[in-house]
């Protein structure tokens, strides 16, 4: 006969797999109040074919063997908010391209596996997915699990391409195709240069740039990275840095952060955060009764910004797409915002399309394009790809630089009355940036 | 006795060894990088498990520490590929000091005073996580906070070429652990762990020198999850703190222990085999949210009905050695 164990270790074990339980759950977006009304106003769209040159042949039946895309994502675990909606992406576009008769008559299908944000579950899902012999692999979600995936479908010659990989210099291959493009160098030290250039023209462009900044940014690849760059931009152009903290990943309690910008009182905030660390800067802010002179926020999630209502007015965002024209104003975008906010209404995601839907749909026009042009085969779709350019609801993206990155995309929006809009580059602007500090 | 003279534990022991000569030679022929991709994971969880057994299944002292031995590990992998061309067992060998070393002054400390026992040593164990998570982030000769690709130091390397060398890497690691494990079943060494388990003030009141134990235990048992690091950097070939030190992986060791039992030294290798397999087939369930509840709730009716774990629900050979001042031990 065998002691038990002590209850202790009983109950731990309960304990830790109600944690895992628990961590199943991710996370949902919550909407802010008005986002219904506002959804509702989203004007219907005529069906169009997803990408540019291809016909849309609405109602008539795809047949045959289907194209079988493979992916894993997120959608469990802490990145699960974000893993979910390029998930809701691929289920959309792959409607959306049967509803106009599928590639070359034959069905597209998305093939998911969860990984549990886990890198390490990433490799072997592509492994399976390649076993299973799926025609074609979509990048999962960020860029531990992107270059986790990097191995496995580079090795057996898949195209790769990826909706926002946050480690753009790390080196993939001529398999890599970013629709998330930064960088337009050769060098990878300089990746977030063109980035934070950005951020300075549009600043510059207002006749009234910041004389004095203040940096907090978060302990995490991407915000460590272009901070390094903007503070190097901004100190070349005269601004004073009167203070630059980090702070780590999961940071709650922004007390101390508040404070030491409260007594620097700078004319620019800028906040390396993601997520719901601007919520969290916010409520310090408000414990103190500081008010920022002016803010820019690298990664935050929108429903964060969309939460912090009248508060949030005026604040710039770093973001690839916004809806306003004229990147929002194609056929394609529109009808993309409108089945997108259906979607994501249904799933609990934020229902407006911002950098993450829209690159999501982007590393989709991609590889959309690279079939269409090369045939369900990844090396002419390699072929093709890297010797052309692809028109997405981004912008035009071509595939020569470092890693397979062209043109840096990355541009600065604001948020104006209540809704987020392009202030720059000029090009794809739908309102002036509104900044006196 | 003397465990070398000890024909049943020899017999064990190339039970193992023969198990996993098999498993290397049998996985590649299938033909799959996912089987070799799969069966990498499968034996790298088996260590954890089975070194997270060693002490803390052993002594009753459970810790939530593992997962940083873990990533500790990785990092000096990740360290030692970025800073130097030093050959895989070199890197191998820093992987598992490093975890020994932290180990060894955690332990030195927090054994010293018996303040730290029972819950409180588990809330240690998961503040060291924390300080280990913000000196890797802070310190950019480790990671400083932006990553380290290990993938391109380890191009061209062996280790570096091909998952199958990393199978066979962590099925060595898998056997050493198992060795070590084997070794505490039946020996002095694991009697006075399983002492200290059922009353330490008795065990010391005997002769028994817990602290000793504890101490060197304690760090066999961070070494060997540190050396199943270094496969793992390559294997990631990124690896970020986020990733690396997630609270997820000692959870799941901890579950994986004591769904397997901790009565026989084999239960928490069945309980890894049984989550991760589980984990596996549940991928195809449809629901990721639906698979990770149905793992979950199986978890903790197993563990209902089984409080021995699914080794103990086996039950002995009849005439098998038995030694009574070692019931409830690992063997």
């Amino acid at each position: 006969m065998f002691h038990a164990p002590r209850p202790a270790v009983r109950g731990l074990a309960l304990s830790a797999a109600a944690v895992l339980l628990l961590t199943a759950c991710g996370g949902v977006v919550k909407d802010d109040k008005s986002a219904d009304d506002r959804v509702a106003e989203i004007p219907d769209a005529e069906l169009v074919a997803p990408i540019a040159g291809m016909e849309c042949a609405e109602g008539a039946a795809p047949t045959g063997d289907p194209i079988v895309v493979g992916g894993s994502l997120s959608l469990t675990g802490p990145l699960a908010p974000t893993g979910t909606l390029h998930d809701a992406v691929a289920e959309l576009v792959v409607d959306w391209v049967n509803e106009c008769g599928g590639i070359d008559g034959r069905p597209l299908e998305w093939k998911v596996i969860d990984d549990q944000s886990t890198p390490a579950t990433v490799t072997s899902n592509y492994e399976r997915l390649i076993g299973d012999k799926v025609d074609f692999v979509m990048g999962p979600y960020g860029g531990a699990a992107t270059l986790a995936g990097a191995g496995p479908v580079t090795r057996a010659g898949y195209a790769y391409p990826t909706a926002t990989n946050g480690a753009p210099d790390k080196l993939i291959g001529e398999n890599h195709f970013p629709a998330w493009q930064m960088g337009g160098v050769d060098d990878p030290t300089h990746m977030f240069d063109a980035q934070a250039q950005t951020l300075l023209d549009a600043l510059e462009s207002s006749g009234n740039p910041p004389e004095s900044a203040f940096f907090a940014t978060a302990k995490f690849p991407t915000t460590l990275s272009y901070r390094g760059s903007v503070v190097t931009a901004l100190e070349g152009a005269g601004t004073t840095i009167e203070g630059d903290v980090e702070y780590d990943l999961g940071t709650t309690d922004f007390s101390s952060i508040a404070i030491r910008i409260q007594n620097a009182d700078p004319d620019l905030v800028y906040l390396g955060g993601i997520g719901a660390d601007v919520t969290n800067l916010y409520q310090a802010f408000d414990a103190i009764g500081y008010e920022p002179r002016s803010i820019y926020v690298s990664l935050p999630a929108p429903a964060a910004v969309a939460a912090l209502g009248d508060k949030a007015d005026g604040m710039m965002i770093s973001s690839i797409y916004e809806d306003n024209p004229p990147l929002g104003d194609t056929p394609i975008a529109r009808y993309f915002t409108k089945t997108y906010s259906e979607v994501a209404q249904r799933d609990d995601l934020f229902p407006f399309v911002e950098t993450q839907a829209a690159a999501s749909l982007a590393a989709w026009q991609i590889l959309l394009t690279g079939i269409t042009e090369g045939g369900v085969d990844n090396a002419a779709v390699i072929a093709w790809l890297n010797a052309n350019e692809v028109d997405t609801v981004v912008g035009k993206l071509s595939f020569d630089g470092f890693n397979n990155y062209g043109i840096d995309i990355n541009r600065v929006a604001q948020v104006q009355d209540g809704k987020r809009v392009l202030v720059w580059p000029e090009d794809v602007a739908g309102a002036e940036l509104d900044y006196n500090p | 006795m003397n465990a070398l003279r000890d024909h049943a534990l020899w017999r064990q022991f190339v039970a193992v060894v023969g198990c996993a000569v098999v498993a290397v030679v049998v996985v590649p022929a299938f033909g799959s990088d996912f089987a070799i991709a799969f069966g990498f994971q499968f034996v790298t969880w088996i260590v954890l498990a089975l070194s997270w057994g060693l002490f803390s299944g052993n002594t009753g002292y459970a810790s939530f520490g593992h997962g940083v031995f873990f990533g500790i590990g990785t990092y000096a992998a990740a360290a030692v590929f970025r800073h130097s061309d030093a050959p895989f067992v070199v890197v191998l060998l820093a992987a598992g000091l490093a975890a020994g070393a932290l180990a060894l002054v955690v332990g030195l400390a927090v054994f010293a005073s018996s303040r730290f026992s029972g819950d409180l040593f588990g809330l240690i164990t998961l503040a060291m996580a924390f300080v280990v998570v913000t000196v890797v982030s802070n310190v950019a000769f480790l990671d400083g906070g932006t990553g380290v690709f290990v993938r391109e130091h380890t191009v061209g390397s062996w280790a570096g070429s091909s998952t199958s060398h990393l199978f066979v890497i962590a099925t060595g690691l898998a056997v050493l652990a198992a060795g070590v494990a084997i070794a505490t079943s039946s020996t002095r060494w694991g009697s006075a762990l399983r002492s200290i388990r059922d009353d330490e003030q008795v065990a010391e009141s005997l002769g028994v020198p817990t602290y000793r134990y504890k101490v060197l235990t304690f760090v066999a048992s961070a070494v060997l999850a540190g050396l199943a690091g270094a496969p793992q950097a390559i294997y990631l070939g990124y690896v970020e703190v986020g990733a690396v030190f997630s609270l997820n992986i000692p959870l799941l060791v901890i579950m994986m222990t004591i769904l397997g039992g901790i009565t026989r030294w084999w239960g928490p290798l069945i309980g890894a085999a049984t989550v991760v397999v589980l984990r596996e087939v549940l991928l195809d369930v449809g629901s990721p949210e639906l698979s990770q509840i149905i793992l979950g709730a199986a978890l903790v009716v197993v563990i209902a009905l089984l409080p021995h774990g699914l080794s103990g629900a086996i039950p002995r050979r009849r005439g098998a050695r038995r030694v009574p001042a070692l019931e409830g031990g690992a063997r």
